[in-house]
């Protein structure tokens, strides 16, 4: 533990030190793989399916402030989807222009969890979404959440019906619209994964809160356990075909995910938590103060472990004629 | 001589500065009226915005049945129905926003009234030194 606890210590040192760098390679990884995975999801545009194109736009976005990536991103995943129909084109612009208008306006910062969710639901893990923004976040990140699922399986399904919209005539225009907009009120799979996550970051959020020893941990736990049952009672009630192996994997993966994030963002020491009482004219104080557990990162001595060098018998004689000119002086 | 508390404070002062501070300067440079009014004509054109979006969707949807029953329809009755919804929506949409505003505005003020004191404590160490 104590040699995590250094390693922590020297990461924060070395973030803290190279800061100015950091910060636009994280954009730049971040930007990068959500571009690659649109191509590689969606990729009907063969213009923009290119890693020279993707290398560009995240080089851009690295210097660019976060909301670019998600302009970018979503300039991307409209010409993908043009390119496959204009229609689906039209319901994913008036989907993304809703999200923007509506919510975004309020909270700029959270638009990164939009691409965020999509992402690891890539990677089979996007359990981890509701319970880190519910640890790091507040309630409101829920809606941001919600829009991230909505945007995931817009294009998931507009991924698994390319070859009915391929094969669909070009005159069925309101045909192709309504297949796409049937297709996404119907998606009851999105419906019950969104209020899950929507509830399961609230409960996380709001049990990580509590004043009570171990409360980042119960509310890992407790966000796990929540998003499992809500998601088969969902299955069950609405029969959304959800692999129960699957979620408790995911669950357990998103659960590990969530103590490296505790370890990183809230790491304190319960047995030497104090209780104190004081007073002043106005108020009485009941304080509870939890110290974090800290480590000195070790110092590095240098040790020299070259003798000191002999002097030369020529140097002797020059240094013994000195000494007794000196004293002839005096 | 280094002071360590002048120095906390200062750098506590200047992660405000270059975080929340240029948030809230814009805010603050509002009267609380005039900057939730703004922010509610901004909703209003944004919900406005969204509804069309919204409804152009709709009438697409059953575009071949609704030209149809367009010569049928009583076009002020449907008219009526559409503007009460919207005006719900924008009514709605409007209250959320001047909910999120005014606690943002309060916010805002309060962070600032903090720098503020923060800066006459600065002082205040400077006098005594």
């Amino acid at each position: 533990m104590t040699s995590l606890l250094v390693a922590k210590q020297y990461l924060k040192k070395f973030y803290g030190k190279y800061d100015v760098y950091l910060m636009p390679l994280w954009k730049f990884i971040l930007a990068f793989i959500s571009l690659m995975l649109i191509n590689y999801k969606l990729g009907f545009m063969e213009k923009i399916d290119k890693i020279e194109i993707v290398l560009v736009a995240a080089l851009m976005c690295s210097f660019m402030p976060m909301n670019f990536t998600i302009i970018v991103a979503a300039a991307f995943v409209l010409l993908h989807v043009y390119a496959l129909s204009l229609e689906c084109a039209v319901v994913v612009l008036a989907a993304f222009l809703l999200m923007f208008l509506l919510y975004f306006r309020f909270s700029p910062r959270d638009t990164v969890v939009v691409i965020l969710t999509p992402i690891c639901f890539w990677m089979h893990i996007p359990y981890v979404i509701p319970i880190a923004m519910g640890l790091l976040g507040t309630p409101a990140s829920a809606v941001s959440v919600a829009c991230g699922t909505v945007a995931y399986y817009l294009l998931a399904y507009v991924n698994e019906s390319t070859t009915t919209l391929v094969s669909m005539e070009a005159e069925e225009i309101t045909a192709k619209f309504r297949f796409i907009i049937d297709g996404m009120m119907d998606n009851r799979t999105m419906a019950v994964t969104a209020a899950a996550f929507a509830v399961t970051l609230i409960l996380v959020y709001l049990v990580r809160r509590l004043p009570i020893d171990h409360s980042w941990t119960i509310a890992t736990i407790a966000g796990s356990l929540i998003n499992i049952m809500l998601l088969v009672v969902g299955d069950l009630m609405f029969d959304t075909n959800v692999a129960i192996g699957g979620v408790i994997l995911g669950s357990i993966a998103a659960a590990c995910i969530a103590a490296v994030i505790q370890f990183f963002a809230f790491n304190v020491d319960y047995s030497r938590t104090e209780k104190v009482q004081f007073e002043d004219d106005e108020y009485y104080y009941y304080v509870k103060a939890v110290p974090k557990v800290t480590v000195a990162t070790p110092e590095r001595k240098v040790k020299k472990i070259n003798q000191q060098k002999k002097a030369r018998p020529s140097q002797k004689s020059m240094e013994g004629k000195r000494a007794g000119n000196s004293k002839l002086s005096d | 001589m280094l002071n360590q508390e002048r120095i906390i404070l200062m750098t506590k002062m200047a992660s405000y500065e270059e975080n929340e501070g240029k948030k809230n300067d814009s805010i603050m440079n509002y009267f609380r009226g005039d900057y939730v009014w703004l922010q509610i004509l901004k909703s209003f054109v944004c919900g406005t915005i969204a509804f069309a979006v919204v409804f152009g969707m709709y009438i697409f949807y059953d575009f071949e049945i609704f030209m149809m029953d367009i010569y049928k329809m009583d076009l002020m009755e449907f008219g009526k129905s559409v503007l009460m919804k919207y005006l719900l929506a924008i009514g709605i949409y409007s209250i959320i926003s001047y909910a999120v505003y005014c606690y943002r505005y309060a916010k805002a003020k309060n962070g600032v009234k903090l720098y503020m004191n923060n800066l006459r404590r600065l002082a205040s160490m400077y006098d005594k030194t």
